[in-house]
């Protein structure tokens, strides 16, 4: 397993799709940067919130990578090595989700460490004007357990469909679907979007998308004349459900992925 | 009792109707080059995949060194088995030297470092290591496929058309080093559609055809098999065949036209004794059966190999 993972790496750190998309990722964070100093609304909270959606921006790019990686084990042949290496198929799928997440994760750190750095170091960073640190300390949780989805949903569709095109498409849409229903459903609520409460145990990306998409949130709250200083306080159900919901989608995805692919074939 | 390092007992796969493989028995002996022959679409490379455990056999079953597929301890069997199947897995847009790292790494190989020149040396690409595998040619790849599987030491070795892209040299080449290897104790299992290239390395045979295995045999008994014989032409075999075995000739076959003479035949002498029986044949060949005609007639004549 340790071996799968090491050569996994190495493959990964001398991928030029990864190298190029992290890249991309610090050249978006500074051209994001530059338009919201350009339109005075810079600062480092909001492009907290706001940077690390699975459904918008750079987070998009996560499993259209991600199923780049993992379906190119398939079409070079090097998976096919690895069986016949004498690894259980098992391990290899597990060595695909575990490359995968330092795949997500490395991508996602740097754009956000260099997204939120730099538009604190301009704008600054009022810890305040979105719960404080409990909330902070919250929503990375959520973050963290998010792309655990995103990276067991593209791993799971790479493996499944072992087409690049197929597997970017439904992971995609499956993305900005579970992203934005938060937003949908708390405008079409209304006021009460603790009404919402079912969603958070059904919707691996709620929590995240909920405030992900917090300023068309606070602004359509502000509007209707809800009281928007609630929108970020944490309960234990929220916490809970935040954590949960995300890590049982993962792992109904991963076992999943794992018995169709210990099942099948390979070519 | 001969040992084998690959035995398969009622191997059968199915892709949804399609029979690809069906019910074979195969026994290949340690030690051996196991050329593997059969028409295209007979089946070799789906038996090659299922035993290397890329695809689930739908009935029967299989032992790698005496070690059941089943079994869980076929994982550590398969660490000293490498395969081609198809064509080499490489990462092209990794150079030659970093696709050896990769596989170094999923090999659990630490010292790659000395470990890596050498095998690039060992298959004429030294100084080609710094190279895209997506830039080298086929034959490079193929011999850098070649130097991925080595690095394990594998015992048993499945090349599947390795000599497929190779120029003559380079066919040569993996000859060479295939004899060489098997002299080192490696068995192998080779696929190829060019039998001149496998009569020159194989020591056992297996002959495939509508996923069926029809003979596995020696060489040693392939070649008496193949054994020259000496066809006659006459509008009367029956007579000639008389004439034939008042000659003093015992391995006789008669045929609608001809006669088959499996005995040592001189020509010429044979003819004037023919002649002084009154005798006259209209045309005498002397031939020897290769791979390719014992394949065709096994098969019953369709050429495809």
């Amino acid at each position: 397993m340790f071996n799968i993972i090491r050569a996994s790496l190495f493959k990964l750190i001398k991928d030029w799709t990864f190298r190029i998309t992290m890249m991309v990722g610090i050249g978006l964070a500074a051209l994001l940067i530059g338009i919201n100093a350009g339109i005075g609304q810079l600062n480092g909270q909001t492009m907290f919130l706001s940077s690390v959606s699975p459904s918008q921006n750079f987070g998009l790019t996560v499993p259209i990578n991600l199923v780049v990686f993992t379906v190119s084990e398939f079409t070079c042949g090097t998976i096919r090595n690895k069986v016949i290496a004498g690894h259980t198929k098992f391990k290899i799928y597990a060595g695909l989700f575990l490359t995968g997440l330092v795949f997500t994760m490395s991508l996602m750190i740097v754009y956000l460490g260099v997204i939120v750095g730099l538009s604190s170091a301009i704008g600054g960073f009022d810890a305040n004007a979105i719960g404080g640190g409990t909330f902070i300390g919250c929503y990375i949780v959520y973050f963290l357990t998010s792309y655990i989805f995103v990276t067991a949903l593209s791993v799971f569709f790479g493996a499944l469909l072992r087409n690049i095109g197929g597997s970017i498409s439904i992971s995609v849409v499956s993305l900005v679907l579970l992203g934005m229903i938060p937003l949908i459903i708390t405008l079409a609520i209304g006021k009460e979007f603790n009404a919402a409460n079912v969603q958070m145990w059904i919707n691996p990306l709620y929590m995240l998308g909920l405030y992900a998409n917090s300023s068309s949130i606070i602004n359509f709250l502000h509007n209707v004349g809800a009281d928007t200083s609630a929108f970020y306080m944490q309960n234990a159900q929220m916490i809970i459900a935040g954590i949960l919901t995300p890590l049982l989608w993962s792992t109904i995805l991963f076992i999943s992925g794992a018995f169709i692919f210990t099942r099948r074939d390979l070519k | 009792m001969e040992k084998y390092v690959i035995e398969t007992k009622g191997l059968t796969k199915k892709y949804g109707d399609k029979l690809a493989v069906n019910n074979v028995d195969m026994h290949v002996p340690q030690g051996s080059v196991y050329g593997f022959v059969g028409e295209n679409g007979s089946g070799k490379t789906t038996i090659m995949r299922l035993l290397m455990g890329l695809a689930i056999p739908t009935k029967g079953q299989y032992a790698l060194f005496g070690v059941d597929s089943k079994d869980r301890k076929i994982h550590e069997v398969r660490k000293h088995i490498s395969a081609i199947v198809e064509t080499p897995s490489l990462v092209p847009s990794l150079s030659a030297y970093d696709n050896l790292k990769y596989a170094c790494l999923y090999y659990g190989i630490s010292n790659y470092k000395e470990v890596i020149p050498e095998a690039l040396k060992n298959v004429g690409l030294e100084d080609t290591g710094n190279k895209a595998a997506k830039h080298l040619s086929l034959g490079m790849r193929q011999r850098l496929g070649i130097a991925v599987l080595l690095l394990n030491k594998p015992t048993l070795m499945l090349l599947d058309e390795p000599m497929n892209g190779l120029d003559p040299s380079g066919v040569a080449e993996l000859r060479d080093l295939i004899i060489h290897l098997n002299k080192q104790g490696i068995s192998f299992i080779v696929s190829s559609h060019i039998l001149s290239e496998l009569e020159k390395i194989a020591t056992h045979y297996g002959f495939i055809s509508h996923g069926k295995i029809l003979k596995e045999i020696s060489a040693s008994d392939l070649a008496l098999e193949c054994q020259k014989y000496t066809d006659l032409k006459h509008n009367e075999p029956g007579k000639l065949k008389e004439a034939l075995v008042a000659l003093g000739y015992k391995e006789i076959k008669e045929f609608p036209n001809s006669v088959r003479i499996y005995d040592d035949v001189k020509p010429l002498e044979l003819l004037k004794a023919l002649e002084k029986k009154g005798i006259e044949v209209s045309d005498v060949k002397t031939s020897e059966m290769n791979v390719e005609d014992y394949y065709l007639n096994l098969i019953g004549g369709e050429k495809n190999v």
